[in-house]
């Protein structure tokens, strides 16, 4: 055997069809690196090309590193481990505190610090003042976190574009020289205008 | 004094919430599963049987308070219905299952379920409705419904500064919310939740029937659920959504791994229920079935099966599939006689010019590039035990497939439907892309999960062949 057809030979041997899937996977898993690395997910490009390589360079696959690779996706990528401490903070609380979740659960209306405080406000306003309907102003109809909040913590009092009651601003309320200023909080003033 | 008589209380609605659901539930699921409500026929272990009673039993409440509208009603009719179920429920248990239950194996599952159960329940009750969906949508709608009183047009659906509350969305969740606030007799931001953690409570029991002592099994339970933090437990319905779509796949593999008919039976329940969760449903639903479908096909089913399905129609299941689809109707026939039209406008002429023009104008990139930021991650470890696979020279993995299959559809539905979208596309994506993916999240690792515990139970995968050095 002549020795250019001993290297033919020896090639053909190397670049059995396994081999060459093995290469084409390899390039698509650089492209699918590179995307990730663009995109700002550096962790996962190298994970992946390390993973692919040092799988290469062992004597044998070894499910060992599948499993250590998939331990340390779960590490570095998923929430579960937010979850985790959730739970664990939610337990602790409880253990310290036990009437607390139970109190909030089992007692009407609790719950509604939550809300921004001028909406906070107008409840406190709508509870003080028995109003039946209301508005908003234009500057608070402006702001729709405001508009949502107010109209299902409020409900079932319904917003109404005919109610005397007005909620504003506290430093819009001189923008409504025809009303009465029935009372003020921080942030916010109910004024009558019939 | 008064937190033991809290705990009580709270114990005593739970439990109270559950006999009901049971009873109404077995209405439904005694036929379903055994074709009569008193004796076994079916081979199921009463853990499997559970979590398909209760979905008959959500889906049932439903669907009396949708007939009948008022709160006070239904419940007094559902009240009496659940009765009669429970009570048919207890005699099927004790001539059926009362033996078994005192198996230690079947105990130690059933204390697993408790044990979980009440891991999650701290975070679903203890934080109060705070994000913006869960209060202006989904817990708003059972605030009206409960101080209306009725699910009806007195509940305020047609009032215009309500518009902003997505008011098309299905109730049954909402609805649970507004009965048990209508029990307490008050409203409160906290305890409204526990219609979410009841809806919880029968993914995580399936979940629990796939317990096995391995590391695919530790993967499955470490990210399905607690990855899908915090939309499991914060309000929003896309939690439980992923949760109820990944556990119809995996019901689906063990169907086509044993052919058990309560699997299949289960699978296709949970991928109904999805329907009832959140509109998404209806894409992760059509998806769902078309991969069952075309996996069924390819495995050659049902010749491989020890027992071959007759391929005449069980008129049995054709009716309760038609009485589980009722309420779907009865809602969507609201919607349409009440003017609560979908913000999407879906199939309009308007929609079709929305997505010519923005095929045209690079929101394409744009919107495949947020959802590709959001499931990167699952696509990687997907990727990662793909090549895995292929490293140790096994053939593709064929039971993950349904999962690719449906997962990957339902992200193209989803960029469909942000291609048509009448909203500002950026502020659509930037407010919805996170959570609609989990449900892509779910699906992919579902498929992870597949490969992996294939792997695992591989004998060649123990015993490799060298790969060959470079």
């Amino acid at each position: 055997m002549s020795v250019k057809q001993e290297r033919s030979s020896k090639i053909r041997d190397f670049f059995t069809p396994y081999r060459i899937w093995l290469g084409v996977v390899f390039i698509l898993l650089v492209g699918w690196a590179i995307i990730n690395y663009n995109h700002g997910h550096r962790v996962y490009a190298l994970l992946i090309i390390a993973f692919y390589l040092v799988s290469l360079l062992l004597p044998k696959p070894s499910f060992t590193l599948v499993l250590v690779s998939v331990i340390a996706y779960m590490f570095l990528s998923s929430v579960s481990l937010s979850a985790f401490a959730q739970v664990r903070k939610t337990i602790t609380d409880a253990m310290e505190h036990p009437s607390q979740p139970l109190n909030n659960l089992l007692t009407p209306h609790t719950g509604l610090e939550v809300l921004p405080e001028p909406v906070q406000q107008m409840l406190a306003l709508i509870e003080e003042h028995k109003i039946t309907s209301y508005r908003l102003s234009p500057q608070m109809s402006a702001d729709y976190h405001i508009v949502q909040r107010i109209v299902e913590s409020a409900w079932p009092l319904r917003m109404s574009e005919q109610a005397t009651s007005v909620f504003t601003a506290i430093d819009e309320t001189g923008d409504f020289p025809a009303c009465d200023l029935i009372d003020q909080a921080e942030e916010v003033s109910l004024v009558n205008c019939p | 004094m008064s937190t033991a008589l809290n705990l009580l209380r709270l114990v005593g609605l739970t439990a109270a919430a559950l006999l009901y659901l049971v009873g109404l539930g077995w209405l439904i699921a005694g036929p379903l599963l055994h074709g009569n409500f008193l004796r076994r026929k079916m081979d199921s272990l009463l853990i499997e049987e559970f979590p398909l009673i209760l979905l008959g039993g959500f889906i049932l409440n439903f669907g009396i308070l949708l007939i009948f509208q008022k709160l006070k009603l239904s419940l007094i009719i559902g009240g009496v219905l659940a009765l009669i179920g429970l009570f048919l429920f207890i005699l099927y248990l004790v001539r059926n299952h009362i033996q078994k239950l005192r198996n230690p194996d079947s105990l130690n599952k059933w204390v697993g379920v408790a044990f979980f159960v009440l891991l999650l329940a701290g975070p679903i009750l203890s934080n109060a409705l705070y994000d913006w969906d869960a209060r202006s949508i989904w817990f708003f709608h059972a605030k009206m419904i409960y101080f209306a009183g009725s699910i009806g047009l007195e509940a305020g659906w047609q009032d215009p500064t309500v518009v902003f509350s997505q008011l098309d969305y299905p109730k049954m969740i909402p609805s649970l919310a507004s009965q048990i606030m209508y029990i307490m007799g008050f409203w409160n931001e906290y305890l409204p939740k526990l219609s979410l953690f009841l809806v919880f409570i029968p993914p995580t029991v399936w979940l629990v029937t796939f317990a096995r002592k391995t590391f695919s099994y530790a993967f499955l339970v470490f990210l399905l659920p607690f990855s899908l933090f915090p939309w499991l437990w914060n309000g929003y319905m896309d939690g439980l959504l992923a949760f109820y779509f990944c556990i119809a796949l995996l019901l689906f593999d063990r169907y086509m791994q044993k052919g058990r008919k309560i699997d299949l039976v289960s699978s296709i329940a949970c991928t109904l229920f999805l329907l009832y969760i959140k509109n998404e449903g209806n894409l992760a639903l059509l998806v769902l079935f078309f991969a069952f479908a075309v996996y069924a096909i390819i495995s050659k089913w049902p010749i491989r099966l020890k027992t071959r399905p007759t391929l005449a129609i069980n008129w049995r299941y054709v009716i309760i599939g038609v009485v589980v689809l009722i309420p779907f109707v009865i809602w969507s026939f609201y919607e349409k006689q009440w003017g609560l039209s979908n913000d999407l406008g879906l199939g309009t002429q308007a929609s079709f010019q929305r997505l010519a023009l923005r095929l045209s104008d690079g929101s394409l990139e744009l919107i495949t590039e947020k959802l590709f930021k959001y499931i990167n991650a699952s696509l990687m470890l997907l990727v990662l035990l793909l090549v895995s696979n292929l490293l140790f020279k096994r053939p593709f993995v064929r039971e993950s497939l349904p999962a690719i299959i449906a997962t990957s559809l339902y992200v193209l539905g989803m960029g469909l439907v942000y291609l048509i979208t009448p909203h500002d596309l950026v502020w659509h994506l930037n407010t919805s892309t996170v959570r609609v993916m989990e449900l892509a999240n779910g699906g992919f690792m579902i498929a992870c999960y597949l490969i992996l515990r294939t792997l695992e139970e591989d004998p060649v995968v123990n015993e490799p062949k060298p790969i060959g050095r470079f």
